[in-house]
């Protein structure tokens, strides 16, 4: 899956007639995903059980306007090689 | 790049991901900060109450002396999904309050989405958990093929945003 795919998904989530939701919350939630897991590689069932517990969002003061960072913590992922090392990735967007 | 989160470092750090905003960002679409945003603002679920559009969002500052400000969510807030399910009732299709999408619903919809968007091969959240490290070396759109230019041009807007 390369970032053209990802971009082809996205193009057609929002714009395609046949792409049908029961409620539109989810045409965003899935856009979310993708966007996700472009990012950061997770599998499927650590991205679906994020709560507003694992984000945090931060205003920061960049030549006095205000610009977000933020940060989302997964812990729903594999365990079983053991604690993994401890590291903060800060990405831009793709 | 180490974790200054203030919290315990090994558990604050441990899969933790920054998303910063890039300030010319030419493509919207693939802007996760936008997507999260809209979830929570259809959530209400911004503690501060008068934080209900973006244009108050975009408003914020930060206290006198500090240069970054936390935004934080309500206490009852913290628990509920970010994906949730729909519930279908008398008065129509509700999102749940607490129930998250299953791994099954997910691959359904993103089979759909790649069926319809003209993907050769099945579709799924996976493809981007294998795909993932040939994707950055391959993508037409990286100035350099390479995967280690990939990583110096992040790793140098990185530093140039924090400086």
């Amino acid at each position: 899956m390369r970032a053209e795919d990802e971009f082809e998904l996205l193009q057609t989530l929002y714009t395609s007639p046949e792409i049908l939701f029961d409620h539109e919350r989810h045409r965003v939630e899935l856009a979310l995903i993708i966007q996700l897991a472009g990012i950061t590689g997770n599998r499927p069932a650590a991205l679906l059980a994020l709560t507003y517990e694992n984000v945090e969002v931060t205003v920061l003061l960049v030549n006095e306007r205000p610009r977000f960072l933020i940060e989302i913590t997964f812990d729903h992922t594999k365990g079983y090689l053991g604690d993994k090392d401890a590291f903060v990735i800060h990405l831009p967007h793709p | 790049m180490l974790c200054d989160g203030g919290l315990n470092a090994d558990t604050h750090c441990r899969n933790t991901f920054g998303i910063p905003d890039v300030p010319s960002e030419p493509c919207l679409l693939l802007c996760p900060q936008i997507s999260l945003l809209t979830l929570a603002f259809l959530d209400d679920a911004f503690a501060a109450p008068d934080l209900t559009s973006p244009e108050k969002l975009f408003r914020l500052g930060v206290l006198s002396g500090q240069k970054q400000q936390p935004v934080p969510w309500k206490e009852g807030k913290l628990k509920t999904p970010m994906f949730r399910r729909t519930l279908q009732t008398v008065s129509g299709d509700r999102i749940s309050p607490d129930e998250f999408w299953t791994t099954g619903v997910l691959r359904s919809r993103m089979v759909t989405l790649g069926n319809i968007t003209g993907m050769e091969l099945p579709t799924g959240a996976y493809t981007f958990r294998r795909g993932n490290g040939e994707a950055l070396d391959n993508s037409s759109k990286s100035a350099n093929s390479s995967l280690v230019s990939m990583l110096k041009e992040l790793t140098r807007r990185v530093v140039r945003f924090y400086q």
